[in-house]
């Protein structure tokens, strides 16, 4: 050590600096929640299944211009409805990553006992579930929106009619790509967190969450068969046809074949996925009020 | 800074037919303070309802000179909480996990930074900070508990049990951690079931038993200047009996001698620590120990328990 070095006890230093009370806390929730779901600043195994999802999808968003651009050389132009064919296509991987994403917000903070920490701080348990509501609709809404803006732009570039004219002709997309996303969020995160309030491991609660979607659903179409009665009630519950449903009225398409049978219009669908959207809320509230 | 950081007025708490609080009446002076019980004897209820986490049956709980019930959440900004049991996030970094929790304290980001490396460092975690808490031993994890609750430089910390689980020699350093608080200006009130951490921690002492308050007090006892206590090989009855004849009033229990000057009715018949010191001269009895009439936080809480009676002295 050199001679003239100074060894010197910084001691410690209070703080003067401002606090920002909930607002900061609610903010910082919200950033460490798409963290956790993105499995970002934690160990490798957490990133596999977002980011596997995340690619699933911008690789089919490729696949499918790839497929647009050299469909006139194969002669096939089954794409006619691009974005409702092409969200068909990514919807399971949306339903994957929202059934993981909503139990990896909540479940570690309950199994962990890090709730005490949360609660012994400015925060309330409806700044606390909402602050997680957020980053779960960041994450999410990322998910869908980014990935079919450039899918829009893709088709705009790929278009007999020329970039700024399929733009301009297709002007109602940038509306109908985030109302979709909203749907998709709302009917998967709802099940989603629901199934979250319920049961307490990550696994188990993603898997509950994707048997649901797809239970009801092949349920419904089975009923079909025997009686229509049995499949308009099991219909009620077939969530993934409700948000299919409504993609295709925000698109102006036909509702579902399963649905269109059995008369269910799709202001159903949109009372289906309110009920579902204040039913989950309420539950999962009660189940942090009865934890804090 | 208030001169009285917690008063609590007839604290009722129930769960069930369990009567965790009853009628716990406090006022806790700034320092350091402990709080001590036997497991069950309310003290994490206590802690709760000073947090406002848990809402009392009945009673009132000022903190920080502000009821409870008033703006939990502003008091809260102002409070540091170590939870007894496990509350760290095995999959992040104390770095980062220390980091958000000045966060959610409300602090920018840069200063929540400039913080959890600062408090980490002094709770002893400087190179292991960037490893995942899943890794860390119990010690290290009680000192990321510690360093989360004191990284926004709270008025008053609340730690409960944060010796739990150590071995001595991280439980003496906990404790030395704890120490040093007070003279940072935190206030502290940490519970523990073990009254030695308690004695050689803090200033003042709650002590609770059954939901009850046994005693709030400081922690030294009041030495009587006027009362010799001893400890002699052998039999001290010869010793108790020349000390009678010679004015003073004695008492032998558990083989221990304690000689008094008479009440203030008789005269005086001199220095008791000097009439003890001559008369074990005299009867060349060797001693064991002789000093002034201290009694031990556990002879305290013992005695106070047994007759369930309130010792209870406010601050100056």
């Amino acid at each position: 050590m050199s001679d003239r070095a100074v060894l010197t006890d910084r001691g410690y230093q209070p703080y003067r600096g401002p606090r920002l009370g909930t607002s900061r806390a609610v903010r910082a929730i919200i950033r460490d929640g798409i963290r956790r779901t993105l499995g970002l600043r934690r160990k490798a195994r957490r990133k596999v299944l977002p980011w596997l999802m995340i690619g699933m999808m911008w690789l089919t968003m490729f696949g499918f211009l790839l497929f647009i651009w050299f469909q006139d050389t194969i002669n096939v132009n089954f794409l006619d409805q691009p974005y409702t064919t092409f969200l068909g296509a990514v919807a399971l991987y949306g339903l994957i990553l929202t059934s993981y994403a909503a139990p990896e917000l909540l479940v570690p903070d309950r199994k962990s006992g890090a709730l005490n920490i949360y609660f012994s701080r400015p925060l309330r348990v409806g700044h606390y579930l909402l602050a997680k509501g957020g980053a779960l609709a960041a994450v999410i809404l990322g998910f869908w929106i980014i990935p079919l803006y450039v899918y829009h732009l893709g088709l705009a570039f790929l278009s007999e009619n020329g970039f700024a004219s399929y733009l301009g002709s297709h002007i109602n997309e940038l509306w109908r790509i985030p109302a979709t996303a909203v749907c998709y969020l709302l009917m998967y995160g709802s099940v989603a967190l629901l199934c979250t309030a319920l049961l307490k491991r990550v696994g188990i609660a993603a898997g509950a969450c994707i048997i649901v979607f797809f239970a009801f659903n092949i349920a419904a179409t089975i009923a079909m068969v025997f009686s229509e009665t049995t499949a308009r009630w099991l219909s009620l519950l077939a969530f993934e046809q409700h948000v299919t449903n409504l993609r295709n009225w925000i698109f102006g398409q036909e509702g579902t074949d399963l649905l269109q049978r059995v008369g269910f219009d799709p202001w159903v669908s949109a009372l289906v996925m309110f009920i579902v959207v204040v039913f989950s809320g309420f539950l999962i509230k009660l189940t942090y009020r009865k934890q804090v | 800074m208030v001169e009285t950081i917690v008063q609590t007025r007839e604290l009722v708490k129930t769960f069930g037919a369990v009567r965790a609080l009853d009628g716990v009446d406090i006022a806790v002076p700034a320092g350091v303070t402990g709080l001590v019980g036997a497991n069950g004897a309310g003290k994490t209820t206590l802690m709760r309802i000073l947090l406002g986490l848990s809402r009392p049956d009945r009673g009132q709980a000022e903190v920080l000179g502000s009821p409870v019930d008033r703006d939990p959440s502003g008091l809260r900004s102002r409070l540091g909480y170590m939870p007894e049991n496990d509350c760290l996030p095995l999959d992040q970094t104390a770095a980062d996990f220390v980091m958000y929790a000045a966060e959610l304290a409300g602090l920018p980001t840069s200063e929540a930074r400039h913080r959890a490396s600062e408090t980490l460092f002094l709770v002893g975690l400087d190179e292991e900070r960037i490893r995942y808490i899943g890794d860390y031993s119990t010690g290290m994890k009680q000192r990321v508990k510690l360093a989360q609750a004191i990284v926004h430089d709270p008025e008053l910390a609340l730690l409960d049990e944060p010796a739990s689980g150590l071995d001595p020699e991280g439980r003496e350093e906990m404790l030395q951690l704890i120490r040093r608080l007070g003279g940072f200006g935190i206030n502290v009130l940490v519970s523990s079931h073990v009254l030695s951490d308690i004695e050689t921690t803090c200033s003042w002492v709650v002590m609770l038993d059954g939901g009850r308050t046994v005693r709030s007090a400081p922690v030294e006892p009041p030495a009587r200047e006027d009362t010799v206590s001893v400890e002699v090989f052998g039999d001290p009855q010869p010793l108790a009996r020349l000390l009678a004849e010679r004015g003073l009033e004695t008492e032998v229990a558990d083989g221990r001698l304690t000689a008094s000057a008479p009440g203030p009715e008789r005269e005086s018949p001199g220095d008791v620590y000097e009439m003890v010191r001559d008369a074990l001269a005299e009867l060349e009895i060797p001693v064991r120990r002789l000093g002034a009439d201290l009694t031990g936080l556990e002879e305290i809480f013992t005695a106070a328990a047994s007759s369930s009676g309130g010792g209870e002295e406010r601050p100056e």
